[in-house]
């Protein structure tokens, strides 16, 4: 049946699996609203278009499917575009479709008219195109669905003009067949299995890509050793004897990198913020694969080379080397002796914070999801913290945006309603987004926030001291974060020692509204 | 020799720069380095969205640039929208950033902070974006954006500087000072000729000429000749009997300007949101008109007998000298009184209710500035209110329209005006985009007066919904308890209903002799259709 084209596209994104919308409405894309309920899509409304584009980023990382935003032309789409560019760092799928206006060459002073809106974006994600026609819709969201499945996941942005969203239309075409991605089969992945069969102390480096089951399994059964990044926690369970943990960005494992005589990095950039260091520090052949045939040609260089989904890759290659017999080279104490040696240097470069890491951890059900923001305290957790299950802690890794733990946890809770959720935000990264405490209030969320307050920008005052700066602008006056989220009708507390702050957590894992868990770093132990 | 980071902030505060909004970072530490010798005043926002809102208000209120610093990737994407703004609305605002190392950029190498093309990004909503690579860049660049910042049409500017050119050094040239072209004289004779043979101009003045309150007033005086006013324009002829601060986009006001034999239109661009904000498609028409703007392109842009390229002060004293001596009687001030009291009927009870609100606030506290979001109230003022000073009514419901822009800005203009009562304006659903910034004002114990119109979600897209048969969706955003939010932000806090403007001028006037900030909660109930 014929509708408005706004109307159309809603019912388009159901039949393709979207089941919810982050947005705001206002004048101009209220007829893409038109079509959200009658579609059976749920609305989650969030308080400013920052705030629905990380929900939508949660959302996605938490459900594999695309996180999907509604904004307004102008100034809604700029304030969705720091969530475009933090899921184009971390390689998201998230869909923008905005309104924009239809006549902005000959007619300035319109509302909300920026210069060239559809280029602005663009400059922050894969692609930014504008329909004029449904048809022109109905390609471009079948592209990017088509994408999500087949290439590294990135944000896509659509606009349609008002009068477009506006016009009757046909209804969309009923989905293709979806797209599959390049798959890694058996001959391709001969060479590594050539490698592996000679290496002694072959080390696997995952990343948040590589996402397959079989890890474990493939690497006890290669005797490898294994490194994660930040986002490739979690990948190999927990307790595997040759895990070096998520190590990269300690400065001497490149010592240990250097020592291996084989390495396999799968489904990771080997980026600045993985590193921080130019080089990986590899001295043996470098095995890469990754769906991305650009991080394939980047500067690490690698002597083999492999464009597929990590997952068929691990299944490819756990076939092939069934019988393999594991190679010998690493010791279990070795790699005993580097976790502890590094734990100790965390503790040492920030101290007190490892130590709630850890209560915390105990206090948490194995398969909770944590999204945590830029602040002192992740960066400490992130180091020691081993994750059972993959993909289940995220962070503003690449892009490093303030802000974005809080309501990308509220699409994360919105995506695995009934499983617990926990985000994780420093004083000033919290405040970015506080406002969002509503939306989670309104939907209901059993959110745990644990708030690290430490007064002031930690990181940034460590900064200039080394810089020789005398540290300013740095510390600013906090409002009562207690207060703040009882304004919002959300619950807080503000435990003195590590059991009370346990204790408060599991509560809210139990409640059925966000509390604010509020930490100092006089926490006390008992 | 100083490093380019400080010889930034040196290059600053020669031309003039006594305040910086911002956030630091990592990459931005250099620019930190020298701030505290330089005699600059740092503001912390909690945002950078709010960085680049108080840079406006700032702007606005003290008539030179304003000024953020925030870091490379999110922090610039988070100043996007605030630019923007300040593009619709010719505000020179100054957003300066780090950006990653000169050789990773643009070979997607995941670095911290990195975007595909930053540069390119802020180019799409600047008027000028400069990247100072080396220490000799510095100067030019400066040179460059602050041409922009300070002549022709204004507009945001970028400068953004490399994590490894941060700490190579710099020297600096002395400033160069530009200035606006002189107005071609013999334009003016004739524009005087046609002002001085019409029997019944009129005057459309804009937010360019709000630096031009004198002039503007003893031309229209010499005129006889009602002055319209969009919104940036307001409080420029309070009280006058030729003044008419209500919108062209009304009918009654369309009128007066139709029924001219000659239109002056000054400082404004003819745009959507000022003339046409019902959005029919249509404009007034302006018989024989003459326009005096400050930017070519935008003289370009709509058809007039003659196009005068110039400041709107110079421009309007030239002219007032070229008129023959005494004042014509062209029955303006009844032309002018005819429209006004047309306008106030046109705009109904309810737009009304709200107005006598405002002209309550401004008749308690007399010289106040009053910041607006886009809120009713402000929807109300903005059709028609009459400030008592000049650039002393902005808001954002005009141009980008940018929810969230009202409590930063606000900020911004009282650190512009120390000692000058500011009124914030905001809705509920719109304060929620930006509440954070309240700690902002809280540091630095400005005297802003917060009014929350606490309607409960996002009204003005509830009635249009519904005027368009949508079933409505996501119009009820759940407003905080605003009594909790004050306390937590350590502001006292009142409150009064939206059809007592005794009582809301009662307490403005309470509040503003805190000197510090303070929330005032107007509780507005909301029937849909109320017009």
């Amino acid at each position: 049946m014929k509708r408005p084209l706004g109307a159309q596209i809603s019912h388009m994104l159901r039949d393709r699996g979207v089941e919810v919308i982050f947005g705001i409405p206002g004048v101009h894309n209220q007829e893409m609203y038109r079509g959200i309920e009658e579609a059976g899509i749920a609305h989650v409304l969030a308080r400013h278009e920052q705030g629905a584009g990380f929900m939508a980023d949660g959302y996605a990382r938490a459900s594999g499917q695309p996180g999907v935003a509604y904004v307004i032309t102008g100034p809604g789409l700029c304030n969705i575009l720091t969530p475009m560019g933090q899921a184009w760092s971390d390689s998201v799928p998230m869909l923008v479709i905005s309104s924009c206006l239809d006549e902005t060459a000959a007619r300035r002073g319109q509302l909300h008219q920026m210069r060239d809106q559809r280029a602005a974006a663009a400059t922050v994600c894969d692609w930014s195109e504008e329909a004029r026609g449904a048809r022109a819709v109905y390609g471009l969201v079948e592209r990017a669905f088509d994408e999500f499945e087949t290439a590294r996941p990135r944000p896509k942005h659509i606009q349609v003009p008002v009068p477009v969203l506006e016009a009757e239309a046909d209804p969309a075409p009923f989905p293709n067949q979806p797209a599959r991605r390049a798959r890694a089969v058996p001959p391709e992945v001969g060479p590594v299995v050539s490698l592996l069969n000679l290496a002694r102390r072959p080390l696997f480096i995952l990343g948040g890509g590589a996402r397959s089951l079989l890890w474990r399994q493939i690497l006890t059964q290669l005797g490898a050793a294994v490194m994660t990044t930040y986002a490739g926690r979690g990948l190999v369970g927990l307790n595997y004897p040759l895990d070096f943990g998520a190590a990269l960005a300690r400065p001497s494992s490149a010592e240990v990198i250097a020592s291996a005589d084989l390495v396999v990095a799968v489904g990771t950039e080997l980026a600045e913020v993985d590193l921080w260091r130019p080089n990986l520090g590899h001295s043996a052949m470098l095995a890469r694969v990754d769906i991305d045939a650009g991080v394939l040609a980047d500067a690490q260089r690698a002597q083999v080379k492999l464009l597929a989904d990590a997952d068929s890759f691990a299944r490819a290659l756990g076939a092939a080397t069934e019988t393999a017999r594991p190679a010998t080279g690493w010791s279990r104490e070795e790699v005993a002796t580097a976790r502890a040696r590094w734990r100790a240097e965390v503790e040492a470069e920030r101290p007190g914070i490892a130590r709630v890491a850890d209560a915390l951890r105990a206090a948490l059900p194995h398969d909770t999801m944590i999204y945590s923001d830029m602040t002192q305290f992740a960066y400490v957790a992130k180091e020691v913290w081993d994750m059972a299950l993959p993909g289940h802690w995220h962070h503003p890794t690449g892009f490093g945006t303030l802000g974005y733990a809080l309501p990308a946890a509220i699409g994360g809770a919105v995506a695995r309603r009934g499983k617990p959720t926990l985000a994780i935000a420093g004083d000033y990264g919290f405040q970015y987004t506080v406002q969002e405490l509503g939306t989670a209030v309104e939907l209901g969320l059993p959110l745990p926030i644990i708030l690290w307050d430490n007064g002031k920008l930690g990181e940034i005052e460590d900064s200039m001291t080394r810089a020789q700066i005398a540290p300013n602008a740095v510390v600013a006056r906090n409002p009562d974060f207690v207060k703040l989220a009882e304004a919002y009708g959300a619950a807080a507390a503000a435990p003195a020692t590590l059991a009370d702050m346990q204790a408060e957590v599991v509560a809210a894992l139990s409640r059925p509204w966000p509390t604010l868990i509020r930490l100092t770093p006089d926490l006390r132990d008992a | 020799m100083p490093t380019l980071g400080e010889a930034l902030v040196a290059g600053l505060a020669e031309r003039g720069v006594e305040c910086v909004f911002g956030i630091p970072g990592v990459h931005t530490i250099e620019l930190y380095r020298g701030l505290a010798a330089s005699g600059i005043r740092h503001v912390t926002p909690r945002h950078e969205q709010g960085a680049g809102f108080m840079a406006d208000g700032y702007a606005r209120v003290s008539g030179k640039p304003g000024v953020a610093f925030v870091i490379t990737g999110p922090g610039v994407t988070n100043t996007l929208t605030a630019m923007g703004q300040a593009r619709a609305d010719s505000i020179p605002i100054l957003t300066i950033s780090g950006v990653n190392r000169q050789s990773s950029l643009g070979q997607g190498l995941g670095h911290l902070h990195e975007l595909p093309d930053q540069l390119g990004m802020v180019a799409k909503v600047a008027l000028e974006a400069r990247q100072v690579r080396k220490g000799s860049d510095l100067s030019p660049a400066l040179d460059a954006v602050f041409e922009r910042l300070t002549t022709g049409r204004k507009g945001p500017c970028h400068i953004e500087i490399p994590l490894d050119a941060a700490r190579l050094p710099a020297a600096l040239n002395g400033p160069s000072i530009a200035n606006d072209p002189a107005p071609d004289p013999d334009l003016l004779d004739l524009a005087a000729e046609r002002l001085t043979s019409a029997s019944r101009p009129m005057i459309l003045a804009g937010g360019g000429a709000k630096a031009a309150a004198e002039t503007l007033k003893a031309l229209a005086e010499r005129l006889d000749a009602p002055v319209v006013q969009t919104v940036n324009a307001r409080g420029l002829m309070h009280g006058a009997a030729l003044s008419v601060p209500a919108s062209p986009s009304l009918t009654s006001v369309r009128s007066l300007i139709e029924e001219s034999d000659l239109v002056l239109a000054v400082g404004t661009e003819l745009g959507q949101t000022d003339y046409d904000m019902y959005a029919t498609g249509s404009m007034p028409r302006l018989p024989h008109l003459i326009r005096i703007d400050t930017c070519a392109e935008q003289l370009s842009r709509h058809p007039a007998t003659i196009a005068i390229h110039g400041d709107a002060a110079t421009c309007l004293a030239a002219l007032t000298q070229r008129l023959p001596g005494g004042n014509r009687a062209s029955g303006g001030a009844l032309r002018a009184a005819a429209a006004r009291n047309a306008a106030w009927q046109e705009i109904g009870p309810y737009m009304r209710g709200m107005v006598d609100m405002l002209d309550a606030a401004r008749d308690a506290v007399p010289g106040a500035i009053i910041v607006g979001d886009s809120t009713q109230p402000i929807y109300a003022g903005n059709l028609y209110y009459d400030h008592d000073r000049p650039g002393g009514w902005f808001n954002a419901a005009t141009g980008f329209g940018a929810l969230g822009y009202g409590i930063p800005a606000a900020i911004g203009a009282a650190i512009a005006a120390p000692g000058t009562p500011v009124f914030c304006i905001v809705g509920d659903g719109g304060a929620q985009f930006s509440l954070t910034e309240m700690m902002t004002a809280r540091d630095e114990n400005l005297g802003i007066v917060f009014v929350v119109w606490n309607s409960r979600g996002y009204r003005e897209i509830d009635s249009a919904m519904r005027e368009a048969e949508i079933a409505v969706v996501g119009c009820d955003p759940t407003p905080p308890d605003f009594a909790a939010i004050a306390a937590a932000y350590g502001m006292p806090y009142s409150h009064c209903a939206d059809n007592d403007p005794k009582a809301f001028a009662a307490l403005l006037a309470a509040a503003t002799k805190g000197h510090a900030p303070s929330i005032v909660e107007v509780q507005a109930p909301y029937t849909p259709n109320q017009n």
